[in-house]
C-alpha cells in the first residue's frame, strides 16, 4: 500500500492540487501508488485558494469513497487526509486536507517576542526583516515573504500533524512538494521541509524511512503578475515586481542547498494580463491557469518512473509546449503528455456535457430506468456531490474550466460552451453528414444503453458512473476516433 | 384442433356468427385466418421494435410512447383483418363483424403486451419499456 505524500505549500500549492484533483477525477492514472495524501501548508486559513482546494478534496473524495476502489475510470485514484492514513481511527490530529497552525493570528513581530528580546537581537531582527515583515499579522500569511515563512514554518517540523506523518511513513511511500518560488510560504516552505525529512538527525520518527524516501518537487516559477497600486496611494499588496529577483535568489540557494530530492521539475510562463492584488484571506482566490495544470502533471510524471529510474542521480525537468501559442490545445502537448491526459479529459469532459445537459432527458432510457436514475438522481447524497464537484461557480469542474480559459495563455483543447459534442474538442472534430450525425444525445444513449447491459452492478450511483466510462470511452474510439 | 381454437376463443365473447348461415365460413376460415395473421403481425411488430428499432439499429424509439405508437399501429391492424377477411370471403357485412373486429383490437393489445414481456429483454436499447419488469438485470 504505497502511499504519495503531497505538500502543497502557499497559494500555488493549492492552486496545483486543485488541477490534479480534475486530472484525478478524470482518471488520469497515478502510477506506483495506492493511496495520494494532499497536506496543504498554508498559514491563511481564509485563503481563497485554498479552501476552494479543500472543498474540491472533500467532494471528490466522498465521491471516490461512494465508487469504491477501482483501477481505473472517473474518480478512481484514492485521495486520504493525513489522520486518516492510521486507518485505526485513533490519530490525534485533526481530520483535513490542511496542516493546522493551530491559529496564528498574531504579528511575526509578537510571534518571534521581539519586544522580550535584548537591544542586539533586535538589531539582528531589524536588520533581516523590514518594518512591515515584522508588523504584518500571520493569519494572512507571509505575503510573498520567505525570510518570514523560513522562521514560522520551521516550528511545524516539531508539530503532531508532523510527527504523525512520519510515523505512519513507510518504505516505499515517496513524497512531492509543489510550491512556487517566487513567493512567501512556497518559497519558504519547500527547502525547509525537504531539509527536515532529509536530515539524518532529525528528530521525526521513522527517520530511515524518510531520508531514503523518493522525493520529487515541482517548482513553479513566476508565471503571473499582480497589479500594483498606483503611485502614491497607501495599500496592502504584494510587490509582483520582486518576483523574478526573488526566484532568482531562491535558485541559487537551491543550488548549493536542496540534496536528497530526486527529481526537480520547472515551470513558468511570461506573465500575462495582472491579476488582481490580493495579499492574502478570501479573497485571494486566483484563476485557475494552464501553468497549474501543467504542473499537476510533475506528479503524474514523477509516479510513473519506478524506484529504480529514480534511484540513481537526480534529475531536472522542465516544461516545453511545441509552439508558443495563446490557446494551448491537446496537439501542442508532446506526446508523451497528451497520451497521458487528453483522451482522459475529453471523457471527462463529455461526461460532464451529457450528465448536466442531458440526464434529465433520459428518464425512460433503459440505463436509467433499470436503476431507477431519476429517483437517484433527486435523493442519492453520491449525486448531489457529484453534481457540486461538476457545476460548483467557485471550485467545481465548469468553473476550473471557464478559468483556464480567461488568462492570455489558455487551455482551449475543449470548449466549455459548445453545445455539440462534434464540435467540443478544439484539435479534432467530427465530420457529419445524412448518414453520420457523430456524437449526439441518441448516440449517447445508445452506448449508455449498451454499456449498461454489461453491468451487474445496479448501485445507482456505481452503475451509471461506470456506464457513461464505457460509453465515452467507445465514443471516443469509435465515433471521434481520437489518438 | 386450430381452427376450434379460434372460433372458441372469439365465439366465447361474441357467440354464434351473424348472419347465421356464414357459421361455417367464420369458423372453417375467417377465425382461424384472423388469429393466425394476428399472432404473426403482432410478434413481427414486436420483433420489429424491440430487435430491428432498439437493438440492430438503435433509433432511439425506446421510450413508452413510442411503444404506444407501436401498439396502437398493431391494433389498428387488428382491426382491419377481419373486415377485410369477411369481405374476401365473400360473407355480408354486419354488426357482428364489427364487433368481431373490436374484440380482434382487444386481443391484439394484450398479445402485444404479453410478448414485449416476453421478448423485450434482448432489446438493447428497450428492455425496460413499457416497464422494467420483471427483468432486474
Amino acid at each position: 500500500m504505497a502511499k504519495l505524500f503531497v505538500f502543497g505549500i502557499g497559494g500555488t500549492g493549492s492552486r496545483v492540487i486543485r488541477s490534479l484533483v480534475m486530472l484525478m477525477a478524470a482518471g488520469v492514472k497515478i502510477q506506483n501508488c495506492d493511496k495520494i495524501v494532499p497536506i496543504i501548508i498554508d498559514p491563511d486559513t481564509q485563503n481563497g485558494d485554498m479552501n476552494r482546494t479543500v472543498e474540491l478534496l472533500k467532494t471528490y473524495k466522498q465521491i471516490h469513497d461512494s465508487l469504491g476502489r477501482r483501477d481505473d475510470g472517473f474518480f478512481h485514484t484514492d485521495i486520504s487526509t493525513l489522520s486518516s492514513i492510521a486507518g485505526d481511527g485513533n490519530a490525534k490530529i485533526r481530520d483535513s486536507f490542511v496542516y493546522d497552525f493551530g491559529g496564528i493570528n498574531k504579528p511575526f513581530k509578537d510571534h518571534v517576542g521581539y519586544n522580550q528580546l535584548d537591544i542586539d537581537s533586535q538589531s539582528l531582527i531589524d536588520l533581516l526583516f523590514t518594518p512591515e515583515n515584522l508588523n504584518n499579522s500571520l493569519d494572512v500569511g507571509f505575503r510573498g515573504s520567505p525570510n518570514v515563512g523560513s522562521v514560522v514554518l520551521n516550528e511545524i517540523i516539531d508539530s503532531p500533524e508532523m510527527r504523525f506523518f512520519a510515523s505512519n511513513f513507510q518504505a516505499g511511500d515517496r513524497i512531492f512538494f509543489v510550491s512556487s518560488i517566487f513567493g512567501g510560504t512556497g518559497a519558504a516552505g519547500f527547502p525547509l521541509l525537504l531539509k527536515n525529512f532529509k536530515d539524518s538527525r532529525t528528530g521525526l520518527p521513522n527517520a530511515a524511512s524518510l531520508n531514503s524516501a523518493l522525493t520529487g518537487a515541482m517548482v513553479v516559477l513566476p508565471y503571473f503578475s499582480l497589479e500594483q497600486p498606483a503611485a502614491g496611494v497607501e495599500a496592502d499588496f504584494i510587490d509582483s515586481n520582486t518576483f523574478t529577483t526573488k526566484a532568482k535568489d531562491a535558485l541559487s540557494y537551491y543550488q548549493h542547498h536542496l540534496n536528497g530530492v530526486n527529481a526537480v521539475y520547472y515551470m513558468g510562463d511570461t506573465p500575462d494580463k495582472p491579476m488582481e492584488n490580493n495579499p492574502g484571506r478570501a479573497s485571494q482566490k486566483n484563476d485557475a491557469h494552464l501553468v497549474e495544470l501543467l504542473s499537476a502533471l510533475a506528479i503524474v510524471d514523477f509516479m510513473d518512473y519506478s524506484d529504480n529510474e529514480l534511484g540513481g542521480n537526480e534529475v531536472y525537468h522542465e516544461f516545453g509546449l511545441r509552439e508558443d501559442v495563446s490557446h494551448v490545445q491537446f496537439s501542442h502537448l508532446d506526446t508523451e503528455t497528451r497520451d497521458r491526459i487528453a483522451t482522459q479529459l475529453i471523457r471527462f469532459h463529455y461526461f460532464e456535457r451529457y450528465f448536466t445537459k442531458h440526464l434529465p432527458d433520459d428518464a425512460q432510457a433503459a440505463y436509467a430506468k433499470s436503476v431507477d436514475l431519476g429517483s437517484a438522481v433527486r435523493n442519492d447524497q453520491s449525486f448531489k456531490e457529484l453534481s457540486k464537484f461538476l457545476t460548483h461557480p467557485e471550485f467545481g469542474y465548469q468553473a476550473w474550466l471557464r478559468e483556464l480559459g480567461r488568462k492570455e495563455r489558455t487551455f482551449a483543447a475543449l470548449d466549455l460552451n459548445e453545445t455539440d459534442f462534434n464540435r467540443m474538442v478544439s484539435d479534432k472534430q467530427i465530420e457529419t453528414g445524412f448518414l453520420n450525425k457523430g456524437i449526439h444525445q441518441g448516440a449517447f444513449v445508445k452506448e449508455l444503453n449498451r454499456a449498461s447491459e454489461s453491468i451487474s452492478d445496479r448501485e445507482p450511483f456505481k452503475a451509471t458512473i461506470k456506464a457513461f466510462e464505457v460509453a465515452t470511452e467507445r465514443l471516443v474510439e469509435e465515433k471521434l476516433k481520437y489518438s | 384442433m386450430i381452427q376450434k381454437f379460434f372460433w372458441g376463443l372469439y365465439e366465447m365473447f361474441l357467440g354464434r356468427p351473424i348472419p347465421a348461415n356464414f357459421t361455417n365460413d367464420y369458423r372453417e376460415v375467417v377465425f382461424p385466418n384472423t388469429g393466425l395473421l394476428l399472432i404473426i403481425i403482432t410478434l413481427a411488430i414486436v420483433l420489429i421494435y424491440y430487435y430491428v428499432l432498439n437493438r440492430m439499429m438503435s433509433t432511439g424509439l425506446y421510450k413508452t410512447q413510442h411503444w404506444v405508437m407501436f401498439l396502437v399501429l398493431n391494433a389498428i391492424i387488428a382491426f382491419i383483418i377481419p373486415v377485410v377477411q369477411v369481405n374476401a370471403n365473400g360473407i355480408d357485412t354486419h354488426s357482428y363483424t364489427f364487433m368481431f373486429a373490436f374484440l380482434n383490437v382487444i386481443y391484439s393489445l394484450v398479445l402485444f403486451f404479453l410478448f414485449s414481456i416476453l421478448l423485450k429483454r434482448g432489446s438493447v436499447q428497450a428492455w425496460t419499456t413499457p416497464v422494467k419488469w420483471p427483468n432486474k438485470k
